[in-house]
């Protein structure tokens, strides 16, 4: 018989360690981990020349050291999780390490590494231990390289140093500025993230500089914050407190179970993931939010905070775990849910949270590139219970707002009653002369005043009243479909019939009618369509859109309209591109509609001049970074006379006889929405106006 | 035993709740050389309208929205689609097809086509409309009806109008689309919460041939084997 035993060829440290973990700083925080691990109150880490190739890491802890089982063991011994046969550190942590997958590719970053440990159990004493992983080059197996480890006397006391030298790549600044983020951000800007205090410094400018920003705390700064608990029965509850330290809601796990995407529907008996407190500390960023609180800090300042340490982050058993809340890792979804409800949602830039699950059960299982937790139903369930909180959260900051506005309204007329008494009251203490100037000066001025109220209540009016038509519309036209239906059915079934008579006169006659009535249920048609069309559920969606796309469907929508009024209408397109927007259909659809119905009606104004046939060109031209829609027609222009060029934006004003004067605001806002420019000309490219707009392309 | 091929005279059940309605198609469906049997309003109870479907007609045409004037608790969708598996080829006719989805969705698979109401919805389209619904009970699809296997991620539930609805995407029909279905899809073939479902990846039989989202049809759920980890970044 012969006895084998499996072997690993060198090339497996390559793929465990390097191509397994994607960023070297995430190794680094692996060995900040095992310091946890082993009870340290504080770890150093060093960075020596690593901003080119030889540099040297060095990450030193005084936590317990350990002895040669403990290293032969644990440390040299790669892939098995201590975590579940010895949850407990003798200090009392909860064990945060995993496997030593992050630690070797961290230990692998250099051509060599240095181990000094000191077990606490055995004083005076330092183990060192030194792998060169150029000798595992020339090797079969990894088996077949011996590791020395030899032990010496010390007077140093207890704790670990690495010292991984002749680094293979060089740090960049930003490889550096995320490790420093990374170390800063593993205990986080909160006050008592781990019991008994851990302390990690990594000695670099990037680090003073960041933690000099992220230590000025802002927590008293925020506006509102959330916390909200789960116990160990799965039950949630949450409470929502403002600036000034007042309770100002307070949800049950009913409350919080009925928010959000399940609205409606059935609360989940229990969430079952382990007990979870998640914190939220969401700010107003706005100059009259500080003022409003009387606040002496700078907006600035804590933007500048909130850039650094905002977002959602997750902390398990006290450390953070990435990739949860940093750049692009938006794990609660906060920026789809504000992009979908912008009101009184907080986004990762206007707010910092902390979810915190201390997971007794081991119930997280982090992925083994260590970039976070495996998306687990223990995992899925936290997340749930996050976003309801935000969701309920939401709405009863939504209710809070509603119930301020109707307050601040009745403060507002009781206002302006007791200031005209006031006004009153001090015009009668002045002698007579001087009363009577004065008198006039504030009746002026009063009568000013309320004209501007006058002219704004009227434009609230105007919205309201176009809203309800927006409303009324869709609900005519989508009424009005059923019964257009049955006249096209039965004109069908008429003009079929007609074929079928025996005289030709009569059935000229008759056909010409129903020609008539085909054609102007053709017509009607698109009348219910397009707000139909306009108001679809798919189209609000927020989405990659085409534009070129859009395009072809108002013209699509408009054509019957536009034929009525012999326009033809010429689609041009420039650049290879493709003109994707970051927007919804529907926000495109409102540029194109208004400035469609505004052509419409230039070429149906009396003018004096001639024109062979009435066009509109629409115009997609794509750039690299830009998709440009021109809108030109070759009727009588703007007439500027009449209006300047640059109040066409301004609500209300218009040159249409009964017109809103509101088509080209909402062209305005909405390309301001979408970060981009509008501009026209009175005269354009074919004698009429035209309008251009620029809108930011998606680049892949 | 029932005739395989539907032939000129042959009663078709025309089923609305709005009489003008009803008998308009059963103009045209007349005109298509068949013989209309109105069924207006329908009865309340899906099963009698069923048993009379078998009973008296060789084919069905039927309005999607039933309850305007008619106390009934299902709508077209359902009646077509039992009608299909009962072997009384069924086709839906409506004028809401752009706004009730959700309830056509979920019966999408078993109609083999939805007529929109109006000029189009002549004799001709009704005609081939049953034919092909005929066609499909012996297993001849049209090319965009056809089921095929394939994955189906759930990006996100949420509610719409009280209903519960997952936004899939279905890589091999258009991976840059999201296509709103009622969950009820999902979870009546898989036992799983509705908060869980999203991310989650399934295998379902999709007609991915289809041109518009709304010819997509859904069915026979299972969660799709997990991606292998050495793929994960």
């Amino acid at each position: 018989m012969t006895i084998e035993r499996l072997r690993f060829a060198p090339e497996i440290l390559q793929r465990l360690g390097e191509e397994l973990v994607p960023h070297p700083d995430l190794g680094v925080i692996e060995l900040v981990r095992n310091a946890y691990d082993a009870d340290a109150p504080t770890c150093s880490v060093q960075l020596v020349q690593v901003d080119h190739v030889g540099g040297r890491i060095i990450v030193a802890d005084d936590g317990d050291g350990m002895t040669i089982d403990d290293l032969r063991s644990g440390w040299l011994l790669l892939g098995r999780s201590r975590k579940s046969v010895d949850a407990m550190t003798p200090g009392g942590r909860r064990r945060v390490g995993e496997k030593g997958l992050g630690r070797l590719a961290a230990l692998r970053l250099g051509n060599r590494v240095e181990l000094r440990t000191r077990p606490r159990r055995a004083p005076e004493l330092e183990h060192v231990l030194i792998i060169d992983w150029r000798n595992f080059d020339g090797v079969d197996a990894v088996e077949d390289v011996t590791l020395e480890i030899r032990t010496q006397n010390t007077v140093k006391s207890h704790g670990t140093d690495i010292v991984i030298s002749e680094l293979n790549t060089a740090f960049s600044k930003q490889d550096v500025a995320r490790l420093a983020r990374a170390l800063l951000l593993l205990t986080g800007p909160f006050s008592k993230s781990v019991e008994g205090g851990f302390t990690v410094s990594l000695d670099a400018p990037e680090f003073a500089q960041l933690e000099r920003v992220v230590h000025n705390a802002y927590f008293d700064e925020r506006e509102y914050l959330l916390s909200a608990h789960l116990d160990q029965d799965g039950q949630a509850s949450a409470k929502l407190v403002d600036w000034r330290g007042h309770t100002v809601a307070t949800g049950d796990h009913q409350d919080i179970g009925l928010s959000g995407n399940t609205k409606s529907r059935s609360v989940p008996l229990a969430y079952t993931t382990p007990p979870v407190d998640f914190e939220l500390w969401s700010y107003n960023l706005s100059a009259r939010g500080f003022e409003l609180r009387d606040s002496q800090r700078k907006v600035d300042d804590v933007r500048k905070w909130l850039r650094a340490v905002g977002g959602v982050h997750l902390y398990h058993r006290g450390l953070r775990v990435h990739p949860y809340g940093d750049d692009g890792h938006d794990w609660l979804d906060m920026n789809l849910r504000r992009a979908r409800s912008p009101e009184v949602r907080p986004s990762t830039n206007t707010s910092v949270g902390r979810v915190s699950v201390n997971d007794p059960g081991n119930l997280f299982v982090p992925k083994t590139d260590r970039s976070g937790f495996v998306e687990n139903m223990a995992f899925v369930e936290l997340r749930f219970f996050c976003q309801n909180t935000l969701d309920w959260a939401a709405s009863e900051r939504l209710r809070l707002r509603e119930s301020q506005r109707d307050e601040s309204r009745r403060q507002a007329r009781q206002k302006v009653v007791s200031a005209k008494e006031q006004a009153q009251k001090a015009l009668t203490t002045l002698p007579p002369q001087t009363r009577k100037v004065v008198e006039q000066f504030t009746e002026s001025l009063r009568t000013a005043y309320e004209e501007r109220v006058q002219s704004l209540e009227d434009e609230v009016q105007l919205y309201r009243t176009l809203g309800t038509v927006g409303t009324t519309t869709a609900v005519f036209a989508h009424e009005s479909a059923r019964p257009l239906s049955r006249i096209e059915q039965a004109a069908g079934i008429m003009e079929r019939k007609l074929h079928t008579l025996p005289q030709e006169s009569h059935k000229q006659d008759f056909e010409r009618q129903m020609s008539a009535v085909i054609l102007s249920a053709a017509s009607l048609r698109t009348f219910t369509d397009l707000p139909l069309g306009l108001v679809s559920r798919r189209k609000r969606r927020p989405a990659v859109v085409d534009i070129g796309d859009v395009v072809a469907e108002v013209v699509r929508l408009f054509t019957p309209h536009l034929s009525a009024l012999d326009i033809s209408v010429e689609n041009e397109r420039g650049g290879v591109l493709p003109p994707n927007v970051r927007t919804t259909v529907a926000a495109i659809e409102s540029i194109l509609a208004n400035l469609f119905a505004n052509a419409a009606y230039a070429f149906t104004v009396p003018t004096t001049g001639s024109r062979d046939r009435r066009i509109i060109v629409t115009r997609v031209i794509t750039t690299t970074s830009q998709v440009i829609l021109s809108v030109l027609d070759n009727g009588p222009g703007i007439d500027t006379a009449r209006i300047p060029l640059e109040d066409i934006w301004i609500p209300g004003q218009t040159t249409r006889e009964g017109g809103t004067g509101l088509g080209l605001t909402i062209v305005k806002d909405v390309v301001s929405d979408l970060d981009g420019s509008a501009y026209a000309k009175a005269q354009g490219e074919l004698g009429g106006a035209e309008f251009r707009i620029e809108l930011q392309r998606v680049i892949s | 035993m029932s005739r395989t091929k539907l032939l000129e005279g042959d009663s078709v059940a025309v089923i609305d709740d709005v009489r003008e309605d009803a008998e308009l198609t059963a103009d045209l469906i007349g005109e298509a050389g068949f013989e209309p049997k109105i069924i207006c309003p329908p009865p309340s109870s899906i099963e009698v309208l069923l048993e009379e479907i078998r009973k008296n007609t060789r084919a069905v045409i039927c309005d999607h929205r039933l309850t305007g004037r008619a106390n009934v608790r299902y709508h077209g969708a359902e009646v077509v689609a039992k009608s299909n598996e009962a072997h009384v080829p069924a086709v839906l006719i409506t004028t809401y097809a752009d706004v009730d989805t959700y309830s056509i969705r979920l019966w999408r698979s078993r109609i083999p086509r939805l007529l929109r109401r109006g000029r189009h919805s002549d004799p001709d389209a009704m005609t081939s409309a049953l034919l092909q619904a005929e066609k499909e009970q012996v297993g001849e699809f049209e090319p965009d009806r056809v089921g095929y296997r394939t994955v189906v991620r759930v990006a996100n539930v949420r509610t719409r109008e009280g209903l519960s609805v997952a936004e899939v995407i279905i890589s091999a029909w258009n991976p840059a689309e999201a296509v709103e279905i009622p969950t009820e899809l999902i979870t009546r073939d898989v036992d799983l919460a509705e908060r869980r479902l999203p991310d989650m990846r399934f295998m379902a039989k999709v007609n991915i041939y289809a041109e518009s989202p709304d010819e997509l049809y859904f069915e026979s759920f299972e969660v799709a084997p997990p991606i292998p980890r050495e793929w994960l970044p």
